[in-house]
């Protein structure tokens, strides 16, 4: 399993190019309501190229962050730009290169699923109707059938289809396979890395589905009750955050002091720890100052959100 | 029972408005009822507490919009008794509401005319004083429950509708109230107070009947056909409206009709001329409220529109214009129409269309404004203008259906021109910095269902 993710994550970023002008952007971002910050400081950046994971408990501003930086809403404090621009004020060349997947549809029921791309399409000049008759195929959405008899699963494909029929260079996309069953989020994951594979385009998508977001990202932002807590390749959240078991012939002392632990248990002579920021200085310094067997355990991605929200 | 109580407690406290204006009408109305004893009479008590109670019922207006909320969840088809409990809590709020009123009345009434008899040295005319106790409390109570059972029906039908038909339902219910009480049930010291009961149970039974067999009528063959034509219909006009599709405004028509229809029913029981242009006004607002949802929709169109917010709302303003024209054509239509079948001297015509057709326009005009500067939901200050621009537009129409100076009602159409382009240009200003994040739609669906 492990292997396979590997594979897809290898095959997104060998496709990044090295330099590239960003095509989304954060400086200080910032949002209130009412006087309760909701996110603060955010600075990010998003290049052709990243396949982003977006992750964070309830309410840790996953969606305003993305829609601050779709410019739905005008920032408190600092500034979003999209390809360049300010996202409050996109002109209409670069909305056309965004596709978005609200969290919550925004379907017309009475419609046809047909209908429904056919009202959303006539707004683009590049509307890809084979890639979508293509997409319902496989995705097995009937395009006949309308919105309302649709379960919710259906509908999440349908707004899925939609973000992706003018072949976006930037996807965002809240919460875009949580209402899917196993064999379309995988079919929908395969098409993210297809779309991505390029590296010419990107996609940021924000899940609570966290090993979708381990197999599919090739970077990750952590947000923690409204600050971007952690950012960065996932193999490098996965090499700095590992935990560590200290095997000790003598009694371990309680206040035992380890550069960079977040967390530490101690039981007589075992001790073990989730360590930030580990290197193998941290290591030799550990081996220098405490007489112990030292094991290092990596950690997946799920258990690292955890601990990270303990 | 735990659960009434609960449901009518939120029904005060449901927001911080509610719970100052529930708790400043109870302070009035208990105030009411203690004062007449202890201060001289005045006309300024029974208005004070009577603006009390006013303040009271405002105090419980989310009750429309909670009730219709839950009415419609699924969540209340599995609570036991849901809906028994919920029509309970209504009926007990209303009650609520309603018994400040005879209380208050009767004691303001009883006061004065004990003090006159004990004045005046007469004997205090216990017939007299028990009428009060029993009939006149009884009729006001009843009269006070019949009103107050009718505007929360406005207000429910006012924040229930979403679409035009929903505003069709509401103008009915609006001119049932207007129209019908004055011509066929004279509420007044002689009326008897089996047919206020009647009338109570009346409403109710109609109330409760339409609320329990909503479910039924849903599954039921005939609402799968008329959803099957509306739909097939729907589907056919999609190919040229996507924008006004996305906004809910898609069929100008059924506007147009749902106007008509009122105007029908209008000429049924109005009497000619001055009546007309108040109603027509009235229609004329409400042509331009659907405007209050436009900000909110507007969201599915800004990645997909090459437009600045700016331009997006001209966009939208133009399009608005184009959906309320029809209807306002046949308001303006009807009024010249009017005018001539009610036979008013030549000279009469164009002097009425003169005041009529700018007024009928202005009132479409800032109700379409008022509903672009909906950008958070409903402001307690843009209610306020609202129903202050409401008040003037119709008493403008009341006075310039009378003995008018031209030069007064001109100057008073130029006050509303003013405040309309006051209001665009705030609308616009709004629209420049808008935040679809706290301008959020309802569902997709109901957007669509707003055509």
């Amino acid at each position: 399993m492990n292997d396979t993710r590997s594979t897809e994550r290898a095959k997104v970023s060998k496709a990044m190019p090295a330099q590239a002008t960003p095509f989304a952007a954060a400086l200080l971002l910032g949002k209130s309501f009412g006087g309760k910050r909701v996110l603060s400081d955010v600075t990010l950046e998003v290049s052709p190229g990243d396949v982003i994971g977006v992750l964070g408990k309830n309410g840790a501003g996953k969606t305003t962050l993305l829609e601050l930086l779709l410019g739905f809403s005008p920032a408190s404090t600092g500034s979003a730009q999209l390809f360049g621009h300010d996202s409050f004020r996109l002109p209409g060349a670069v909305k056309s290169r965004v596709g978005f997947v609200p969290q919550r549809d925004e379907l017309l029921d009475p419609l046809t699923a047909r209908n429904q791309l056919a009202v959303i399409g006539s707004f683009y000049s590049n509307w890809d109707r084979g890639l979508i008759e293509t997409l319902s195929k496989q995705w097995e959405l009937d395009l006949d059938q309308r919105v309302k008899t649709m379960s919710v699963g259906q509908r999440q494909k349908l707004s899925i289809l939609l973000a992706l029929g003018h072949d976006p260079d930037l996807l965002l996309l809240d919460e875009p396979v949580a209402s899917l069953d196993p064999v379309a989020r995988r079919q929908f994951l395969e098409q993210i890395i297809d779309i991505s594979a390029g590296g010419k385009r990107a996609v940021v998508f924000s899940s609570h589905i966290v090993s979708d977001v381990e197999r599919l990202a090739n970077k990750i932002w952590i947000l923690k009750e409204g600050r971007l807590y952690w950012q960065g390749d996932l193999d490098t959240l996965k090499e700095s955050f590992i935990r560590i078991h200290l095997h000790s012939a003598a009694s371990l002392p309680q206040d035992l002091a380890l550069p960079g632990a977040r967390s530490l248990r101690v039981e007589a002579n075992y001790a073990t720890a989730l360590m930030a920021d580990w290197s193998d200085e941290t290591r030799k310094q550990i081996e220098a100052h405490i007489d112990a067997r030292l094991e290092v355990e990596t950690l997946g991605l799920e258990e690292i959100f955890l601990e990270l929200h303990r | 029972m735990m659960t009434i109580v609960r449901l009518c407690w939120t029904y005060f406290t449901a927001t911080t408005w509610c719970r100052w204006l529930s708790t400043i009408g109870l302070i009035v109305v208990m105030g009411g009822v203690l004062f007449p004893a202890a201060v001289a009479q005045s006309l300024y008590l029974p208005a004070v507490c009577f603006a009390g109670a006013a303040t009271f019922f405002l105090g419980s207006s989310m009750m429309p919009v909670l009730f219709g909320r839950m009415a419609a969840s699924h969540q209340l088809a599995f609570l036991p008794f849901g809906r028994l409990k919920l029509i309970a809590s209504a009926l007990l709020t209303t009650s609520l509401v309603v018994i400040p009123v005879p209380v208050m009345g009767m004691l303001i009434s009883i006061e004065p005319f004990s003090k006159y008899a004990l004045q005046t040295k007469l004997t205090p005319d216990m017939t007299f004083r028990n009428f009060l106790a029993t009939h006149f409390f009884m009729q006001m109570c009843l009269v006070a429950f019949l009103w107050t059972t009718w505007m929360y029906f406005v207000l429910w039908s006012l924040t229930t509708s979403r679409n035009a038909l929903g505003m069709l339902r509401t103008l009915l219910i609006l001119i049932a109230l207007i129209a019908i009480p004055p011509r066929y049930v004279a509420i007044n010291n002689q009326t008897p107070l089996a047919t206020v009961a009647v009338l109570i149970v009346l409403s109710w039974t109609l109330f409760i009947a339409y609320f329990l067999l909503l479910p039924r009528l849903r599954r039921s063959r005939l609402h799968a056909i008329y959803q099957s034509i509306r739909e097939r219909w729907r589907g056919q006009e999609v190919s040229s409206k996507e924008m006004p599709l996305l906004l809910g405004i898609s069929s100008p028509w059924i506007l147009a009709l749902a106007v008509s229809i009122c105007i029908v029913l209008d000429s049924l029981f109005v009497p000619l001329r001055g009546p007309w242009l108040f109603f027509l006004v009235i229609l004329a607002l409400v042509s331009g409220a659907i405007a209050g949802k436009t900000a909110a929709r507007s969201r599915a169109l800004w990645l997909r529109l090459p437009h600045t917010r700016a331009e997006l709302f001209d966009r939208v303003e133009r399009l608005l214009w184009q959906h309320s024209a029809p209807s306002v054509a046949i308001l303006v239509a009807c009024l010249v129409g009017i005018g001539i079948y009610s036979n008013l001297p030549a000279r009469a015509i164009p002097v009425w269309t003169l005041y009529g057709v700018p007024l009928i326009v202005l009132a479409a005009g800032a109700s379409l404004y008022l509903g672009l500067m909906q950008t958070t939901g409903l402001r307690v200050l843009d209610a306020a203008i609202a129903i202050a621009v409401t008040l003037t537009a119709m008493g403008i129409a009341i006075y310039a259906a009378g003995k008018a100076q031209p030069a007064v009602v001109m100057t008073m159409e130029a006050a509303l021109l003013t405040a309309t382009v006051a209001f665009r240009a705030l609308a616009r200003a709004r629209w420049i910095n808008l935040d679809w994040i706290l301008c959020r739609a309802e569902l997709g669906a109901a957007a669509y269902r707003g055509s």
